[in-house]
């Protein structure tokens, strides 16, 4: 589903990614961890089509077509979604208009009926059921406002709503209590499925105990240096990453 | 000041004889540093003639179907000495002004009477070539009486050159409340000026919300004076500029005694060749302890040739007072942009949707559905992808 | 600072307010084609000279004072002026320490301005201005082996022509305004700096400014040019004597800054500010701009501001070069009855230019303290930036504080963005560090000090703790 291959990218003249080689299946789940400033959020970042990172080197192929190629939006609508890890505020944007602009946005491209407005609002209604978000959510302006663990619980639900090929999720987990995690560990799972891959970035062991992934990986200091299966995080949590690449 | 020489000779009053003298203000007058006279000095104004509508209207400078509500007096003719010093004030500012008083064709002077409450429309109506009005409205709010004015400049199918006046007194007694909706749409030929005095008694509250969409050109002169202990005032406004428009508003709100708040938030979005002014100056005076101010501006730069002039003042001479001001120019948020296309938006609805956020945030806060609406529909027209908001809006508010 | 060291400072009264007895040769009061004529005359001056004050002259004839300003004075009588005074020399200026005045030598001592080459701040270069005229540049060895031109203006004129005449009101023309104008009519001496192209200045360069003689005005201008590459940090620190009568202080100051040069100008300025009830005291009037002219250039200008009656000021900068880059730092101090209306102006022509402006007023007795700038981003002036924040203290309930950001855009990628702020001294500040030991006076130092650290920050380093003691004189009494 995405490979990369020897991805290189900077801010301004920065080197941040230096060479990342990745490849994800289809129906797999990578968690990819690592020290704080080590470039997990430029790696999701750039896969998203953010433009303040410059992409100097390196291949990014996404069910078979560039993904460097195409614009945010293009990304989008062939099914990359990217649970930011600061979610945007937008005053003045309620967040239902930005929603049902974006799935029927999604549906388009996808050659699928747009939806009307009672059909989106009862699917709306049904994941924000499972969000465990209150439905006053939807006419507050997007992120605005909202504490930490409620952003990304609404990241999850735009996730569920949207139905991405490949998610990438940064640091969805952090500021969650208990319960929310458990949500959107949950809210992740459902979404599990054999033909969409979920790339996950996290600090914790918390949330691979609910969403057991493939792969772990460890990024620091812009590089891949050691990828194992789902106990290499618990040896991180034992043993820190300074043990890890001392090793 | 040729397009009014001929016309002011004929007026014969003090004011007109000072304003031949005086001339249109320069560049050189700092409040008028920005205005683009040339289509003021070149036209060839002449006096309009009143033509039939049905609601209450100011048509070529004469307020007609004057309506009769229970609370509402129409009073006069005589002003009250403090009115007519503050109408003399606005007239010394420049030429403009004195021509302003120099042509004034018509004074209503409105009462609210004690306690009541009143909801008044008063729509402005450009209806003929070359045609310039010149009026002044004086309202009285008596003590703990309450109002709602909204005024509404209708876009009219004047092909040419228009030009409105209106200089308005307000004052609000102990206790009054003000709610003031000012929505200016006028064609795009129309000049409008407007200068606005308010003064507010002990406890008095007055809350003003501005829009300016229309006109070629559009000149607001707002002075509120906090006079009272506790009174405050909030003034918030929104200016979309666009094609050759040039829009200006110079609000100063002055604290002239202690114990009062004040807030003014001002937006100004300009696309083409427009041109916006946004002047907001507070003043709080010696010994008006414990007051409060806060002024935030957000400028949004829409084109190449898109220009605008913001500028926040604070003048202070009392120590116990918090005061602050923001200032913003740039254009759209990139960060913004990318979340919004990152969920699949195109770039255009993407740019729509944050301009309609930005303009939403002034439009939001008018209370009365009925103006909101009509404002909001009006905005979307404004904006250049602003179908799809409509859309969503149709479909998913309830 | 230790605390000792502002217990000290805060004892004294304005304590540069002494005369210095000295033999001066100065022209009696007022203005006319021959005064000027004879100030040429004195300096020994080309033929192009004189004509080019004699057109700014006639240019200054035909303008008016600025009214605009925050301030408010009597109109001033030019006639009653004297536009020269010199301290009385043999032969052609001093070309060392030993042919100066003792006298004079003195009065810096008193000033704390280490003129004596033993005694000098490490790696400072002086040039002082008394009066009118430069007495004395100190470590012209040094400079010249690093290729740097630093000089009295009246000696560059003939040392190097080709440059004075080349750059003298090349970024602030004759008729900029009211004031440069007389100045460009009458201005007296200043300094002179030339850094070639790739030189980083060896040391910072400094001037002091005093006026001493009764009834005399200064009209000190100063160039700074730095070629291609070039780096160099200059401090110009002013004082005068306590006097009854307003003396006025007219100066101009240019900069140019080429590719990848950069110029710090900073200034100490603690004119006389007259008594508490406003008698007396410096009129500040004085033009400074730089031109960042060549891609990559950064001038800065870092002011503190404690003296004069009034001060009318805006170091500015016009960011002509791609990437160009203008700072302007200020502290601002009106107590007493000062008035001060400064600020800067920040002009964007070049793509990517970025400024920033910190400025922190400080009000105090019947001080009156207004920032006034501009921020102009011209068309093509693409992705320009600005940042700026004023942020205003009052101290006391007879004093005012104003703000009055200008602000002209005319480029969409541009961002600006201006906060300002007006509040008084925190009571729970104060109140928090007394309950720890301090008395209300040192508190307040404390927390004025923290205020303006931004500021004095970006000084150089020896100024840094001046500038703190300055503040703490300038504070005295404010409490209580
Ligand atoms: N816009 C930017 N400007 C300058 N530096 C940046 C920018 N964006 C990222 N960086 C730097 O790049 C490095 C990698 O940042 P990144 O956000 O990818 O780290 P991370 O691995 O996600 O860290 P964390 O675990 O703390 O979220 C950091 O040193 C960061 O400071
Ligand atoms: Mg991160």
């Amino acid at each position: 589903m995405l490979s990369i291959q020897n991805l290189h990218a900077r801010v301004g003249d920065k080197p941040i990614l230096k060479g990342i080689n990745l490849e994800i299946k289809t129906g797999e789940i990578h968690a990819i961890m690592g020290p704080n400033g080590s470039g997990k959020s430029t790696l999701s970042s750039v896969l998203a089509g953010r433009d303040d990172y410059e992409v100097t080197d390196g291949e990014v192929i996404y069910q078979g077509q560039n993904l460097l190629e195409l614009e945010p939006e293009e990304r989008a609508w062939a099914g990359v979604f990217l649970s930011f890890q600061y979610p945007v505020e937008i005053p003045g944007v309620k967040n239902i208009y930005l929603l049902k602009a974006a799935v029927n946005a999604v549906r388009e491209h996808r050659g699928q009926p747009e939806l009307k407005a009672g059909e989106f609002l009862k699917l709306v209604r049904e994941k924000l059921k499972v969000m465990q978000m209150d439905e006053a959510f939807l006419h507050r302006n997007v992120n605005e406002g909202f504490s930490g663990g409620e952003k990304k619980r609404n990241e999850i639900l735009q996730m569920q709503l949207l139905e991405p090929t490949l998610a990438l999720l940064d640091e969805t987990d952090s500021g969650l209590d208990v319960d929310a995690l458990r949500i959107v560990g949950e809210g992740i799972n459902r979404m599990r499925s054999p033909d969409r891959s979920v790339l996950l970035v996290t600090h914790y062991q918390r949330l691979l105990d609910v969403v057991k992934p493939d792969f772990v990986h460890v990024l620091a200091q812009g590089e891949i240096k050691l990828s194992g299966d789902h106990t290499l995080a618990q040896r991180l949590e034992r043993e820190g990453y300074e043990g890890i690449e001392a090793a | 000041m040729s397009g009014f020489t001929a016309w002011l000779a004929d007026a014969e009053d003090t004011h007109a004889m000072k304003a031949i003298a005086v001339g249109l203000p320069t560049k050189r007058v700092e409040s008028w540093k920005y205005v683009p006279t040339r289509s003021l000095a070149r036209t060839t104004w002449k006096q309009a003639d009143p033509q039939g509508v049905e609601q209450f209207a100011l048509t070529a400078g004469s307020f007609i179907n004057v309506p009769t509500l229970d609370g509402l007096s129409v009073t006069g003719p005589d002003l009250l000495p403090g009115e007519q010093r503050r109408l003399n004030k606005m007239s010394e500012a420049h030429g403009f002004a004195l021509t302003q008083a120099a042509l004034e064709h018509s004074r209503l002077i409105l009462t609210v009477g004690k306690t009541a409450s009143v909801a008044l429309n008063l729509h402005h109506i450009a209806n003929q070539a070359s045609s310039a009005g010149f009026a002044a409205l004086v309202i009285r709010v008596s003590p703990g009486a309450q109002l709602t004015l909204i005024e509404q400049f209708d876009r009219t199918t004047v092909e040419q050159a228009n030009l409105s006046s209106l200089r308005c007194l307000i004052t609000l007694g102990r206790d009054a409340r003000v709610t003031h909706v000012r929505f200016q749409a006028a064609n795009s030929h129309a000049h409008v000026f407007t200068n606005l005095d308010v003064e507010c008694g002990e406890h008095a509250s007055y809350r003003l919300q501005t829009i300016e969409f229309g006109s070629k050109l559009a000149r607001s002169d707002i002075y509120v004076a906090l006079a009272g202990k506790e009174a405050q005032a909030s003034v918030n406004g929104l200016a979309i500029t666009n094609g050759s428009q040039y829009h200006d508003t110079h609000l100063a709100i002055d604290h002239v005694v202690g114990d009062t708040k004040s807030e003014m938030t001002f937006r100004n979005m300009v696309d083409g060749k427009g041109e916006a002014t946004f002047n907001g100056r507070v003043l709080i005076r010696k010994d008006s302890q414990r007051s409060g101010t806060e002024q935030s501006i957000a400028n949004l730069l829409m084109s190449d040739s898109a220009r605008v002039n913001p500028k926040p003042e604070l003048e202070i001479y009392a120590d116990d007072v918090t005061a602050s001001h923001g200032c913003t120019v740039g254009s759209l948020n990139q960060t913004e942009l990318f979340y919004l296309k990152s969920r699949g938006l195109s770039e255009a609805d993407a740019r729509a949707f944050l301009q309609y956020a930005f303009a939403e945030k002034i439009v939001e806060e008018i209370e009365d559905p009925e103006i909101r609406d009509l404002v909001e529909t009006q905005l979307l027209g404004e904006l250049t992808h602003g179908e799809l908001i409509a859309e969503l809006k149709e479909s998913v508010d309830v | 600072m230790s605390q000792q060291e502002i217990d000290q400072l805060v004892d004294q009264d304005y304590k540069y307010g002494f005369v210095t007895d000295i033999e001066s040769d100065t022209l009696p009061p007022g203005l006319n084609e021959d005064v000027i004529r004879e100030i040429s005359t004195r300096k020994g001056e080309p033929e192009w000279l004189l004509e080019w004050r004699l057109e700014a002259y006639a240019k200054w004839l035909t303008m008016t004072p600025p009214d605009w300003a925050h301030v408010d004075y009597p109109p001033i009588d030019f006639q009653s002026i004297s536009y020269f005074s010199a301290p009385k020399k043999q032969g052609d200026g001093p070309q060392s320490l030993d042919e100066v005045d003792p006298a004079l030598i003195d009065t810096y001592n008193k000033l704390g301005i280490p003129l004596e080459e033993q005694k000098m701040l490490a790696g400072v270069a002086v040039d002082a201005v008394f009066d009118s005229v430069s007495v004395v540049t100190t470590f012209k060895e040094k400079l010249h082996e690093a290729g740097v031109v630093f000089c009295p203006l009246s000696e560059a004129v003939h040392s190097h022509p080709e440059l004075v005449k080349k750059f003298l009101g090349a970024v602030i023309p004759q008729n900029d305004n009211y004031y440069a104008a007389l100045n460009s009519a009458v201005f007296s001496d200043g300094s002179f700096v030339y850094i070639p192209k790739g030189v980083r200045c060896p040391m910072e360069l400094s001037t002091y400014f005093r006026i001493n003689q009764q009834n005399t005005g200064q009209f000190e201008r100063t160039l700074i040019v730095a070629e291609e590459g070039s780096y160099v940090s200059y401090l110009e620190g002013c004082t005068a004597p306590q006097r009854d009568e307003n003396q006025l202080h007219a100066a101009v100051v240019e900069l140019v800054a080429e590719t990848d040069a950069e110029i710090k100008y900073s200034t100490v300025q603690n004119w006389f500010a007259g008594d508490d009830d406003g008698k007396g005291g410096i009129y500040n009037f004085v033009t400074k701009r730089g031109e960042c002219r060549g891609d990559r250039s950064k001038i800065s200008w870092t002011q503190l501001e404690t003296g004069s009656a009034i001060t009318w000021k805006y170091p500015s900068c016009v960011l002509i070069g791609a990437d160009s880059v203008g700072e302007f730092y200020s502290v601002a101090v009106a107590g007493k009855k000062q008035q001060a209306d400064t600020g800067t102006k920040m002009i964007h022509i070049g793509p990517r230019t970025r400024s920033t402006i910190i400025s922190k007023g400080i009000s105090t007795a019947r001080g009156q303290n207004a920032y006034r700038g501009l921020v102009k981003v011209l068309p093509g002036a693409v992705d320009a930036r600005n940042f700026t924040q004023c942020d205003s203290l009052l101290i006391g309930d007879q004093c005012g504080a104003h703000t009055f950001p200008y602000v002209e855009a005319e480029e969409p990628s541009a961002q600006l963005e201006h906060e300002a702020t007006t509040s008084k001294v925190s009571d729970d500040q104060l109140f928090y560090l007394r309950t720890r030991g301090m008395t209300e006076e040192d508190a307040l130092n404390m927390v004025v000090n923290g205020f303006c650290k931004e500021v004095f920050q970006k000084l150089p380093m020896e100024f840094a703790v001046e500038a703190e003691a300055l503040l703490g004189i300038t504070l005295e009494g404010a409490v209580g």
